[in-house]
């Protein structure tokens, strides 16, 4: 499958929620979308599952518009959105059994729930009415849903979020392991799952798009702005005077017997700190404040 | 198709739809005996038949499922909106295909509890009540007039749904359009509980089937506009209502089905084929100038059909009139036009009730109509208060449906009237006048008559009837009633009633008008509730003769009942004797004296007045005084009521309201207060002075007119005497 997105464009009266997007995924992918709230994830995220569309430009399916294609785009498609309700009522073979005919998957479908059950490890939890679980397995129901027509492209919003360390790396590994032969879009604000899966980052921030790539590739575009200072306490006050002036910005503060130990990300990191190797997360952050100048850094 | 089955599914499994088919049975259940809850007080002890409680259970079903599958349809759209599922959903099918399955699918579930109900009430009726079922009225009053409502409901709520995108707008606006319905006198407005009060046990449903057959027809119309505009205006792409508007236009097939849903919707209504406004429209101004004495309907019914057709002449005498101006009905076209042998031209009023024909300023004028088609009853009447009909088994026609067109002259002293109605050989024909020959032919029997009137108030009855004919002095009654009712008549000694008032009248007002034509009554279908008195036919609707078993113990082997055995019963058996009692005594007062209306006199307060006089004398005072405090609460009530009291705040309400309180207050005056201050003449005059002074009044003004200040002044009383605080 081959997404192609051009000069997209997304507006709410007047404020612009995606500027001029312009992209093309293959299959296989493996990506994390990663930006701030409000950075325009979720928009993107909707008009890629046909929910909304653009004010400006287009999306292709495999060579053809999405507004002609949504039938092609929702036979292969897999969508866990980051706010979502299920039919509580029902219980877990129910509602993925109803979720099943709604996508049209007829042969086998015992089979398949049952894969999907134990892929989400709710094999046990299966004749429980949904209203009964916790957060955490409502999540679970949520991506079996998803994934219950082995979709060609897979479209999960926050997906780890309530779920404990152990299930999140389960389900990395899931995603993953799934994009071996597909298209997996991650939007997540948890920098440390997309950098043990995705191999591809776009971050995005107020519409815009400001670094598309590998992670190592982010890494390294901060190498030499991410540094340490050990700071003691009378100067404490007028170091964080600085960062608020916008010089740095701080990513951890460890305080240690000798004063406070700060790491920060600048655009022009200064001799008296001490540099580092930038972890993603840092580069992240330096992206961020490249972006905040209105500038494609990155891109 | 395997969706659809899905949902069904779905549905079934979520419980809601188990108990709204459950509670359905049980609220069709509750409907079997709804007639006898309502307030209507002339179908209670209505005998119970497969009419009657195929009709109660379903109307009352329709009255109350309806609201609640409105209910269960919005509840199960906004599901996605309230549980947040719409995202996922949406991703995995086309959501508005989603919601048609889901509509249809509760659609489903509506039939079934159609069905289901419809079995379990015949089972009730079968085993409970041990009816003998008659299937026809179960499937035409489950699935014509129950069915409907509920699909309408869904349809209605899911545009509403559809066109606000709020739970709560559509459901209160569905509300609404259903108290409208609840509410509305107008059948095409009806669509819930169509505006039927009961199938008459006489003549089936056919006189109105066709008209709810059409409200159905005029609701899918409405509803497939509704639905579909709410097409129009579904939210699609987090797009507000005019962007989404915007975008569903682009379906043409969309554009042309809601344009021709709405035009079609308004092209049914407006030229909507039974009903007309009748008593509205009607122009009553009298041309002074020219005088009726003679006509000579001959008709021809087409039952079969519902049609009728012929040719009726006028005999006129013009004291210097060119033109001739007649009601008429609408559902009758007219052939052609004669004045004096010659054919004319006519013109027709802009409102079509009323046609004027030139004619020649000299002494004798005869015209001839010909015409003929379907009759059109009142637009506000129809099931309870309709002047005229011809079904298969049936004809009504009221001298007030124009079915003779009427024209505005006067009167003369005598009008010859002489004619024929030709009708199926399986109908008998109750003519006026005096029948004087019967002719069958080729399956059809044409009915003669001839009679003289002051009045060309003339009226055609038909049906199948039973006839009963005896003799009260030197006058002949035919009474003619449903073979179905014959049990009821018996037993409750209806004709030894009829006896009996016939003998109070003549014993205290005076002989019968006529030694030539008998007195006819004929009972009639509940489409025109309780009595009707024209020339020499009396009519009287079917719940008089048709009541339950049970009334058979109220009364010993004299007829009497039990004067200390004030009950419901008693009361219903009562009112039922008064009425017929009214109506006779109106072969007095109407027929045979020209009571010249002038509110509150008529003869309609002398009616009332004598049938309270009979009841009295029959029953005794405490059964007498019911009727009396019932005339007496309802004056008081008027006298209360607001725009009465202030009549210049009449000036500020709508026509159509001031009208009807106009109407309602001369009723109320007619019908109440003339009685009162008939009673209180009595009161002066004693009751023996009283009477005997109205016979002398009889015999003077036999076969003439009499007007208010005539009567006061053969009474020696004035208008103050009688007049009431």
């Amino acid at each position: 499958m081959e997404i192609r997105i051009q000069n997209l464009s997304k507006k709410y009266k007047d404020i612009k929620a995606l500027n001029n997007i312009n992209l093309t995924i293959n299959t296989p992918a493996m990506i994390g979308l990663i930006g701030p709230n409000g950075a325009g994830k979720s928009t993107l995220m909707k008009i890629l599952v046909g929910q909304l569309i653009p004010t400006e430009g287009d999306v292709l399916i495999d060579g053809i518009s999405l507004s002609k294609r949504e039938k092609y785009l929702k036979e292969r498609l897999g969508y866990l959105p980051q706010d979502f309700g299920l039919y509580e009522e029902l219980r877990v073979e129910e509602y993925l059994d109803y979720m099943a005919s709604l996508k049209g998957i007829k042969r086998n479908r015992k089979e398949v729930i049952k894969r999907v059950l134990i892929t989400t490890n709710l094999e046990e939890k299966s004749r429980i009415k949904i209203k009964t679980l916790s957060g955490g397995q409502k999540q679970r129901v949520g991506i079996a849903q998803a994934i219950l027509n082995s979709p060609e492209l897979l479209i999960v919003d926050e997906p780890t979020v309530g779920l404990d360390p152990e299930e999140r790396i389960k389900f990395r590994n899931l995603f993953s392991e799934d994009s071996i032969d597909k298209i997996v879009i991650l939007s997540t604000h948890i920098i440390e799952d997309v950098e043990s899966i995705c191999n591809l980052i776009i971050v995005i921030n107020k519409g815009k798009v400001l670094f598309i790539g590998e992670p190592s590739e982010l890494v390294k575009k901060a190498i030499d702005h991410v540094g340490v200072i050990e700071v003691t306490g009378n100067n404490k006050e007028k170091f964080l005077e600085r960062e608020l002036k916008g010089e740095f910005k701080i990513t951890s503060t460890v305080i240690t017997p000798t004063g406070t130990r700060y790491r920060v990300v600048s655009r022009n990191l200064s001799s008296s700190f001490e540099k580092v190797v930038p972890s993603l997360e840092d580069a992240y952050i330096y992206c961020m404040l490249e972006g905040g100048e209105d500038k494609y850094v990155f891109v | 198709m395997s969706l659809f089955k899905n949902e069904i599914k779905f549905m079934f499994k979520s419980k809601i739809i188990i108990f709204l088919i459950m509670a359905s049975c049980i609220i069709m259940t509750i409907g079997i005996n709804s007639i006898n809850m309502s307030n209507d007080f002339d179908l209670f002890y209505i005998r119970e038949s497969s009419s009657t409680i195929s009709f109660g259970s379903a109307k009352f079903g329709a009255s109350i499922c309806s609201l609640l599958f409105g209910l269960f349809t919005v509840l199960t759209l906004d599901k996605d909106m309230r549980k947040r599922s719409k995202g996922i959903i949406e991703s995995n099918i086309n959501y508005y295909n989603l919601m048609m399955i889901r509509i249809l699918a509760i659609v489903f579930y509506e039939i079934v509890a159609t069905l289901i109900g419809m079995i379990v009430v015949i089972a009730i009726q079968k085993s409970l009540y041990t009816i003998p079922i008659n299937i026809s009225y179960y499937l035409f009053n489950y699935w014509i007039v129950l069915f409907p409502s509920l699909l309408f409901s869904t349809l209605i709520v899911s545009g509403l749904y559809l066109l606000t995108n709020s739970l709560d707008i559509s459901f209160i606006t569905l509300g609404v359009i259903f108290i409208k319905s609840l509410t509305s006198h107008n059948y095409l407005l009806t669509w819930v509980q169509t505006n039927i009060d009961i199938v008459s046990d006489f003549v089936g449903f056919e006189p109105i089937g066709h008209t709810i057959i059409y409200n159905r027809i005029l609701w899918i119309f409405i509803c497939i506009s509704i639905f579909c505009l709410g097409l129009l205006f579904k939210r699609r792409y987090g797009f507000n209502l005019r962007n989404s508007f915007l975008t569903n236009v682009k379906s043409k097939v969309l554009v042309l089905l809601v344009i021709a849903a709405i035009l079609g919707s308004g092209f049914i209504y407006i030229k909507e084929p039974y009903t007309m406004e009748l008593m509205r429209n009607s122009e009553t101004i009298i041309d002074e100038k020219v005088y009726l004495n003679g006509l000579n309907p001959k008709i021809i019914f087409n039952n079969k059909k519902r049609e009728m057709s012929g040719e009726v002449s006028y005999s006129f005498i013009n004291k210097g009139s060119n033109l001739i101006k007649f009601n008429i009905n609408e559902g009758l076209k007219i052939d052609f036009i004669k004045v004096n042998g010659k054919e004319i031209e006519y013109k027709k009023t802009k409102d079509e009730s009323t046609i004027e024909v030139p004619v020649p300023n000299i002494e004798k004028v005869e015209i001839t109509i010909s015409y003929g088609g379907k009759i059109k009853s009142d637009k506000n009447g129809v099931g309870r208060g309709m002047p005229g009909y011809i079904s298969k088994n049936s004809i009504y026609l009221l001298e007030n449906s124009n079915w003779i067109f009427r024209p505005l002259v006067k009167e003369g002293d005598y009008i010859n009237i002489s004619g024929y109605y030709s009708a199926p050989d399986y109908l008998t024909m109750v003519t006026p006048g005096k029948l004087i020959d019967v002719e069958t032919k080729g399956g059809t029997r044409k009915w003669m008559f001839e009679y003289e009137s002051h009045t060309a108030d003339i009226g055609a009855f038909g049906g199948k009837y039973k006839k009963s004919e005896f003799t009260f002095q030197n006058m002949t009654v035919e009474f003619y009633y449903s073979p179905k009712h014959e049990e009821y008549v018996e037993s409750m000694k209806i004709e030894e009633h009829i006896k009996n008032i016939m003998k109070y009248y003549t014993e205290n007002i005076g002989e019968y008008y006529s030694e030539t034509y008998p007195l006819k009554i004929a009972e009639v279908a509940l489409y025109k509730r309780g009595g009707h008195s024209s020339e020499n036919v009396i009519t009287i609707s079917e719940n008089m003769l048709n009541r339950d078993k049970d009334m058979y113990s109220l009364i010993d082997d004299n007829g009497k009942i039990e004067p200390m055995d004030i009950s419901m019963k008693t009361d219903i058996f009562v009112k039922d004797i008064s009425l017929i009692a009214h109506e006779m005594a109106h072969q007095w007062w109407g027929t045979g004296v020209n009571v010249v209306e002038s509110s509150p006199w008529s003869s309609e307060g002398l009616a009332q007045y004598f049938s309270y006089k009979y009841i009295q004398n029959e029953f005794g005072d405490m059964v007498s005084n019911m009727e009396l405090s019932r005339w007496e609460n309802r004056v008081r009530e008027l006298k209360n009521y607001y725009y009465i009291n202030n009549s210049e705040m009449l000036d500020k309400v709508n026509e159509k309201y001031r009208k009807s309180l106009e109407m309602e207050k001369i009723q109320s005056e007619l019908y109440y207060l003339m009685p009162i201050k008939l009673l209180k003449g009595e009161e002066i005059l004693g009751e023996k002075g009283f009477l005997n002074e109205l016979e002398k009044v009889y015999k003077k003004y036999l076969s003439k007119d009499l007007t208010y200040e005539a009567f006061l002044r053969e009474m020696n009383l004035s208008k103050e005497d009688i007049e009431i605080e």
